[in-house]
């Protein structure tokens, strides 16, 4: 828990990092010429020299509201005082694929910031200010975010930092949020600003990021159904992978080697209609398309291949997927079982193939903003004792909430996987050899539910049946019943709790049949600052279904001793699966 | 105190006493000149205090320090201004200086700055060319504003309903309460100082001289304002949303004027 201030007064500020040359205007390497008055701002939207234009440092610009510009914050020695709000939407997790309000990897975070323009000096944002014949104050030389979007034309990608702490912290203390800057618009002659921003994952989507690249080479000539070497134009080698597979219509083929020809590409040691094509002839001017193979892999390593080298998140980014760091360690620890295969014929959105990955395989991945890193965490049950927050202490008046949501109840869990061709859909049960079926049908009977809700996977990455086998059976645990989502706020002193944290809650509204109340497991699947450093909500989902993890202990280990036990240390039970002090004890399944 | 009068001051003939309020504006201050100081750390700028942006400022690189302003010509000048510094925070010392042609001579006495209040230098006039604060002690501070020039005098004091501007603090608070009623949290949110200030009996001939000047300066700028230097520390860096009109008192030819004021915090 963190040692936030009760009585605190809390401080936002937003970076905005942009992108500037680290040349000087007419210094060599930059060639450009003019007159002090018509030198550029460094910035690629005014560059003059655009063969020599160079990123070096981004000019940090702080933002702040005037409250906040009025004090010093040690670390931004220079705070415009222009903003006037921060708002979030925040990331949102889809557990388990179950929402279908949460496409792909879930809801991104969104950040809407809005600014007051006004008039400024041009110190800071122009390294050639004390030069230009002009005055930037007078009321003719436009105002700062008039003159600063024309100066950034080239603005999407930029990194936004929002910072949020208290009085008298400096930068380096306050707790900071990255997101890319997508898009500014409502600007209007009311002197408003409104920037979009997004988290990295943004970076991910269809629009994006595809892989593989679509292949630019086509066939030099007509192919028979049995040429094990061919030549491919209007494409260079480097487009191609050494050794690899690749898709002609719907005939899928390998080769042992390319190399440069007279026409192109040539491609030898072909092994034609592989992969449950058929080989067939081809016409002049077909698409060669390069494809991606992932066969037996482990389910960490092909996501730091779509994300960081496929996708270009930055290796930063991605640190916690490193050996010996948290998400590492979960995949490690709960998805080692599920080697995964596929083979990508054509480009797909890198965040639809994760997507796909994270339901057929049972994890979820989020951009945490704060620590600004790309986490993953498997669908498991808990393996430390949760803490509990209650009405009493935790809770803010009014704001607790549950909500049902029928639409996500599944009866029967139906698994298809062995994909048979990959050229084919993938969301044809015919394109699959085998089928993996689990279902609860008392459910569907009048007395209960009264209709089947069948939820179809077809596992795209998935061959073995053990992988289907345990989605199947996660997926009937969590969502047999009409599953719960809660929603409430508490104070800033309680909102450590970050995504994918689970916590029992104690609350009135929250009872048995009895009325007693039950403490009930609940994970994190959205965390927002409704309040910046001050209100948080949490959306929550009951997965107490997921059980609780218990490791089976050493030979020779002692018998349970109530004051001295391990969280997860499994302990045998009597025959009503109890230990001595009426504890349920470990049960394996 | 930041208000802060020069020693062994003689009040000017045909000056108002400093019982009455004294208000620096953008009207009655030189402009125009230039500034430079003895060090800048990086990312402040020398001429930053020459605006009256609070959020561009002036830091040297190491006290003792001097940041100077040269008109260009010899002008009068009865105050130094300075507003959004943190030499009280700093545990700077500061003393305000002309050049007499071969020498910096003492506009005051060096004082040792204990808030980040604004400050006023009350002096005789001076005709002078080049005009310096001179900081010493403590650390580097952050100064936003500072400007010389010749005070507007009112010609009434002011006799009540003034809140002292340094506890005039508009600040929001906000408490977080669990369901069965248990104390979470609070946050507060400090903004601005407020205030308002009235002037009574004010002829016809000294409104219509002085008044104007005034209105179109706070129209654009932001000002200083001691209410009562004689008695009181309590100097507001301010600016108005309502320009304030005089209004006929029904007495003779006397009018009466009020405004309100919105004043920057500065702790």
């Amino acid at each position: 828990m963190s040692e936030a201030p009760v009585g605190r007064e809390p401080i936002q500020l937003v970076e905005i990092l942009q992108p500037l040359c680290e040349n000087v205007f007419g210094v060599s390497p930059c060639t450009a010429t003019g007159t002090a008055d018509t030198k550029c701002y460094n910035t690629r939207g005014t560059c003059q020299d655009t063969a020599n234009f160079a990123l070096g440092t981004p000019l940090s610009l702080f933002f702040s509201s005037g409250k906040v510009g009025a004090q010093s914050v040690d670390g931004a020695p220079y705070i415009f005082p222009s903003l006037v709000s921060v708002s979030t939407s925040p990331t949102k997790v889809n557990l388990a694929g179950a929402s279908d309000n949460a496409k792909g990897l879930g809801n991104r975070a969104l950040c809407t910031i809005r600014f007051k323009d006004f008039q400024h000096t041009d110190r800071l944002v122009d390294p050639y200010v004390d030069g230009r014949s002009w005055d930037p104050l007078s009321s003719d030389r436009g105002s700062f975010w008039a003159r600063w979007l024309v100066r950034n034309k080239y603005r999407t990608n930029i990194q936004v930092k929002v910072y949020e702490g208290y009085a008298g912290q400096t930068l380096a203390q306050m707790t900071q949020r990255l997101y890319i800057m997508t898009s500014v618009s409502k600007q209007n002659s009311n002197g408003d600003i409104s920037m979009e921003c997004k988290d990295v994952l943004t970076r991910l989507e269809e629009r994006q990021a595809q892989v593989p690249e679509a292949s630019a080479g086509v066939l030099f000539t007509n192919i028979t159904d049995a040429a094990t070497s061919f030549e491919v134009a209007n494409a260079v080698q480097a487009e191609y992978d050494a050794i690899g597979t690749l898709r002609i219509g719907d005939e899928l083929m390998t080769y042992t080697a390319r190399a440069t020809s007279t026409n192109g590409i040539e491609f030898t040691g072909v092994v034609r209609g592989t992969d449950n094509t058929q080989a067939e002839e081809h016409d002049v001017d077909a698409s060669v398309q390069q494809c991606i193979r992932y066969e037996n892999a482990e389910v960490i390593d092909v996501l730091l291949d779509l994300m960081q080298t496929r996708g270009g998140l930055s290796a930063a980014y991605m640190a916690d997927f490193v050996d010996g760091h948290p998400s590492y360690e979960e995949a490690v620890n709960y998805l080692s079982f599920a080697r995964i295969t596929r083979l990508l014929t054509e480009p797909y959105g890198i965040s639809e193939l994760i997507a796909d990955m994270a339901e057929q395989v049972q994890f979820f991945i989020w951009w945490e903003e704060t620590e600004q890193l790309v986490k993953l965490r498997a669908i498991r049950g808990f393996d430390v004792a949760p803490d509990t927050l209650t009405d009493e202490a935790n809770i803010i008046s009014g704001t607790f909430s549950l909500a049902d949501k029928p639409k996500e109840r599944a009866s029967q869990v139906w698994v298809y996987y062995g994909q048979r061709d990959y050229t084919q859909g993938d969301t044809d049960v015919n394109n699959y050899e085998n089928q993996y079926v689990i279902a609860d049908l008392e459910s569907e009977t009048e007395e209960l539910y009264g209709s089947a809700s069948i939820r179809k996977i077809f596992g795209s990455w998935v061959r073995a049946g053990i992988i289907a086998q345990s989605t199947a059976t996660k997926l009937s645990n969590k969502y047999v019943d009409t599953p719960t989502q809660g929603k409430f706020r508490v104070d800033i002193k309680d909102g450590d709790y970050q995504i994918g944290d689970t916590f029992y809650i104690s609350h009135y509204l929250d009872v048995d049949q009895f009325g007693s109340r039950r403490a009930r497991p609940w994970t994190v699947v959205s965390r927002e600052e409704v309040v910046s450093n001050e209100v948080v909500e949490y959306v929550v989902e009951e997965t107490g279904l997921y059980g609780r993890i218990y490791f089976i202990m050493a030979s020779g280990s002692g018998g349970y001793d109530p004051d001295n036990v391990s969280f997860t240390s499994g302990y045998i039970g009597n025959a009503d699966g109890v230990l001595s002090d009426g504890t349920t004890a470990a049960r394996i399944g | 105190m930041t208000v802060i009068i020069e020693s062994g001051y003689t009040l000017p003939s045909g000056d108002e006493p400093l019982s009455r309020a004294r208000i620096a504006h953008s009207l009655n201050w030189l402009s125009g000149g230039t500034a430079t100081a003895s060090s800048t750390a990086s990312g402040f700028f020398a001429n930053a205090p020459i605006n009256t942006l609070t959020y561009e400022r002036w830091k040297p690189s190491s006290v003792p320090a001097t940041w100077e302003y040269d008109h260009g010509s010899a002008a009068e000048a009865d105050y130094c201004c300075i507003a959004a510094h943190t030499l009280g925070t700093n545990g700077n010392s500061v003393q305000a200086q002309y050049w007499n042609g071969s020498s910096w001579q003492n506009l005051s006495a060096v004082i040792a700055v204990t808030s980040d209040e604004p400050i006023m230098f009350i002096f005789e006039p001076e005709t002078r060319q080049r005009w310096r604060i001179s900081i010493t002690g403590g650390t580097a501070p952050e100064v936003g504003v500072i400007k010389f020039g010749t005070a507007m005098q009112m010609q009434r004091p002011i006799y009540g309903g003034v809140a002292p501007i340094p506890m005039a603090r508009q600040t929001i608070l906000r408490s977080n309460y669990s369901e069965t009623g248990e104390y979470l949290g609070r946050t507060k949110q400090r903004t601005y100082l407020s205030a308002s200030y009235s002037w009574q009996h004010l002829t016809s001939d000294w409104v219509r001289a002085n008044w104007p000047d005034f209105q179109q300066a706070a129209e654009t700028e932001p000002f200083w304002l001691a209410w009562r230097p004689s008695s009181f520390g309590d100097v507001a860096y301010c600016q108005i949303d309502e320009t304030p009109v005089p209004s006929n008192m029904g007495i003779r030819d006397l009018l009466s004027v009020s405004m309100n004021v919105r004043a920057r915090g500065y702790e």
